[in-house]
């Protein structure tokens, strides 16, 4: 009895695993109107009645037992190897009311595996609207399976299936369909020669380009010598498989399933009239961009000013409140400021969030990805890029794994390789104070924001840069690989609020408390540099500073500042930071600046809460960042530290400078070698400098 | 009609090459010419490839280069019976958004030209 349960959700994209799997365990995977959001494998705990545990596996969708591409992978791996531990007692087939007829085919294939399996029929709710109307005791009987139709929005007919589940003994494991039957000759020599093996697998084994990891080996070799057919042959096979299987559904649902086809004439076709049309199409998604920007930069403003005072006065009142002392100056100089570094930036990234899962939910995706494969096709890249591209705009991580879905493995790879570029939420914080100091607040043609232009100009830059690079990827590469692309177009949907609201306030927290644990370790480390110092210099530090100013001519709060600054010089940080200043004073910044890039190299939202941090250990009074930094001084020109060149050359760095660890270590997993994260660091970095170099020597 | 007369004009010329006499050319053309509009009744109103449909037209599935069309497509639903519409077209006419016998998907042309079908009559 020790044994779990294993249920597998299986089904094609976009058929609602991910929303059956959420309603069964609870959790909230990512949802969304777009196949292919769930690239890997997915577990949870269900409990079922009698006290019975099961163990949910949710998978990436698939049209059938063919992969033809590396999320489709995980499923056929799983169904051929009875030895993993994941390998489903249970299957359960998911299925979408309205596209029944090709979501049975997996479930046909599924069935000829001795697979108990049992059938979800999901989104019964639509069913009304698109007339839809199905004799389930009939279709269960021809299928020789169970049926639960059920909604996952509306939460209906959950308990029926988690009744056919623990009951999951009962069900037929008989196929429904016999692929024997294309080839029986054929099917019949095999059977022959591996009379244990189940007939079908081996038959997905032979036709399977794809490498099978788990399986045995030798297994294979002596199935490799079945491969008498040649390949066109086996597929004119596969063809005629596909073909049988469909004549059996048709048959079925003729009997059991019927459509108003005039009621099914829709929302659908007339959104995608314009929505895809050659001109307006373009036009609505740069509007909808244009809109992204805007809502990023103006409507953020208000809350963000609001997080930023806010803690100012908690510095301002644990100085105050606790006692003096080294734990207090911890807390109030390097932890609160390292942390309102990146919580102030809650907004944006939540505004961000909530736009791409928007995106995602409604349907619009598919669209863009639609009208934008011919262009990006120009530059080494597929339609499918787009998603990676956008959404890498939120985090490159999930960005990276989501062109799992693309077939063409030198698509994928560039794809991979450029989306670094795309301007993500970690360098929001460093452009936006940035922006803030160095570029006016103006208007441009009465509507435009100037800073929110020179935002939207760096995302720009940040994409423009990732095609280019793409298209130069594309030339360089010898990777042959024939192309194909097929997308589904889903149909719009409203986005469920509760999808939405999950998935922003899921990421937000998960964006904010990695970061934050980052910067929580930085800020300590740095705080405990900059306030501890060698030898005399730094103990003596006042003594020198007073003694070099010839006290009295100053305010008190001058020479306060005066002393401050000669600490900090003489701290650890101060002697590494000038380690560092000859490489980054070409491009216009002090040594503090250059403690702030090397230590963003860990992750790049780590650069605002350091310059916090040093700069707080610098002064006493309740400051907002901001106004920290607009008050620097640059130590050899004068004038303001962050002023127009160095600003840019600031901006530029971040634009294009692979500074991102979870990134690399993404990079390296996808492309199972260190050679391109290795290659995207140095490449990536060098140039970085380079330009920021050159903007920075010309802005002067 | 001036297509007409040209394409006689031509094979009229491809059988005075072959020297052979008048009456039997004359027939000849006529026999030729006959072939020639048949072959190309069929090609501009019956069968044509998927990639040449316009927007809105419907078709149905005839044949197709099995190598040059992946398995994932036919698992969609593109079989040869099967009904077609070109739903949308993106510029260039690539990619192109069809929907096959109920499932709404987009292809490149390229993909589209090894597609063989029949249009069916408004
Ligand atoms: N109307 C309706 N929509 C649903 C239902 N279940 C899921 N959806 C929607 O269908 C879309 C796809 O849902 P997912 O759960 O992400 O589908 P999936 O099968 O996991 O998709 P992939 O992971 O991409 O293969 C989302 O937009 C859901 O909101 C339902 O019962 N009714
Ligand atoms: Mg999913």
């Amino acid at each position: 009895m020790s044994k779990q349960l294993n249920v597998a959700l299986i089904g094609n994209p976009n058929t609602g695993k991910t929303s059956v799997f959420n309603q069964l365990t609870g959790l909230k995977q990512q949802v969304g109107n777009y196949p292919g959001i769930t690239v890997e494998k997915k577990e949870g705990i269900c409990k079922l009645p009698r006290g019975v545990k099961a163990h949910i596996l949710d998978l990436p969708g698939t049209y059938s037992l063919n992969a033809s591409s590396l999320d489709e992978n995980v499923v056929i791996e799983l169904l051929l190897n009875k030895n993993d531990k994941d390998y489903p007692d249970v299957a359960v087939v998911v299925s979408d009311v309205e596209n029944l007829k090709r979501n049975l085919l997996l479930f046909t294939q599924i069935k000829d595996l001795h697979i108990p399996t049992i059938l979800v029929i999901n989104m019964a709710d639509r069913m009304k609207r698109k007339a839809i109307s199905l004799d389930i005791e009939k279709l269960e009987e021809r299928l020789e399976t169970k049926i639960a139709l059920v909604s996952s929005r509306k939460n209906t007919g959950f308990d029926k299936l988690k009744e056919l589940i623990s009951n999951y003994k009962t069900l037929s494991i008989e196929p429904c369909v016999n692929a024997s039957v294309i080839a029986p000759d054929y099917f019949n020599r095999l059977r022959k020669a591996f009379p244990k093996q189940d007939l079908y697998k081996l038959w997905l084994v032979i036709t399977q380009d794809v490498n099978f990891g788990k399986l045995d080996r030798n297994e294979m070799q002596s199935i490799n010598t079945f491969q008498t057919e040649s390949k066109s042959n086996l597929k004119r096979l596969q063809q005629k498989e596909t073909i049988v299987r469909y004549q059996f559904i048709n048959g079925v649902l003729k009997e059991t399933l019927s459509i108003d086809h005039l009621a099914a004439k829709d929302l659908r076709s007339r959104l995608d009239r314009v929505l895809t049309h050659k001109v307006w199409g373009y036009l609505i998604f740069f509007a909808i961009l244009l809109l992204i920007f805007q809502a990023i930069y103006d409507w953020s403003s208000y809350p963000m000013d609001l997080i930023d005072e806010a803690f100012a006065a908690m510095g301002e009142w644990v100085r105050t409140t606790m006692p003096a002392g080294a734990f207090t100056n911890l807390i109030a100089e390097g932890i609160i400021p390292g942390l309102g570094g990146i919580v102030i930036f809650i907004p944006q990234i939540a505004f961000l969030f909530l736009f791409i899962s928007l995106l995602e939910e409604s349907g619009y995706m598919s669209r863009v990805v639609f009208l934008m494969d011919r262009i990006m096709r120009r530059f080494g890249l597929s339609g499918k890029s787009v998603v990676p591209l956008v959404s890498g705009t939120a985090c490159a991580i999930p960005a990276i794994m989501a062109t799992r879905n693309i077939e063409n493995w030198k698509e994928r790879l560039i794809t991979i390789l450029v989306t670094p570029f795309t301007t993500c939420s970690a360098r929001l914080p460093v452009y936006l104070i940035i922006i803030s100091l160095v570029i006016p607040d103006e208007r441009v043609l009465y509507i435009f924001n100037l800073q929110s232009l020179v935002l939207m100009l760096l995302y720009l830059i940040g994409f423009g840069t990732a095609i280019l690079s793409a298209w130069l990827l594309d030339r360089i590469l010898k990777i042959k690989s024939r192309t194909f692309f097929v997308i589904e177009m889903p149909n719009y949907k409203l986005p469920l609020f509760k999808n939405v609201a999950y998935n922003v306030i899921e990421k937000t927290k998960s964006f904010i408390l990695g970061a934050g644990k980052i910067i929580l370790a930085i800020s300590i480390v740095l705080w405990v540099l900059a306030s501890n110092g060698p030898g005399d210099q730094f103990t003596n530090a006042e003594e020198n500073a007073i003694a070099r100013m010839d006290s009295g001519a100053f305010p008190q709060e001058e020479l306060d500042k005066h002393i401050a600054a000669e600490k900090l010089e003489y701290s650890y940080i101060g002697y590494m930071g000038k380690a560092i200043e000859p490489v980054v004073r070409p491009l216009g910044y002090d040594w503090k600046i250059g403690i702030a890039i090397v230590s963003s190299f860990a992750a790049r939202e780590v650069f605002v809460g350091t310059l916090a941090t040093i700069y707080s250990v610098g002064s006493d009074e309740e400051e907002t960042i901001k106004n920290r930094m607009a008050g620097e001084v640059n130590p050899i020109l004068g004038g303001p530290l962050f002023n127009l060149a160095s600003g840019i050359s600031l901006l530029l760095f971040y634009a294009f400078a692979m500074q991102c660890m979870s990134t690399l270590a993404i990079v390296k997993r996808e492309t199972n070698t260190w050679k391109w994260p290795v290659l995207q660091l140095v490449i990536m970095s060098g140039f970085a400098y380079v330009v920021a170099l050159v903007a920075y020597q010309l802005l002067i | 009609m001036s297509l007409k007369r040209n394409q006689l004009l031509t094979s009229r010329q491809a059988l005075e090459d072959l020297n052979l006499d008048y009456r039997v050319k004359s027939f000849h053309i006529c026999c030729i010419s006959f072939t020639f509009a048949l072959f190309k009744f069929n090609l501009n109103k019956l069968t044509t490839s998927l990639d040449l449909l316009k927007r809105g037209e419907k078709a149905i599935i005839v044949e197709f280069t099995l190598d040059m069309v992946p398995l994932k497509l036919l698992e969609m639903g593109c079989l040869p019976g099967n009904e077609v519409e070109l739903v949308q077209i993106a510029p260039f006419k690539d990619p192109m958004y069809l929907n096959i016998n109920g499932s709404h998907l987009a292809i490149r042309k390229e993909t589209a030209s090894h597609i063989t079908v029949e249009k069916l009559s408004q």
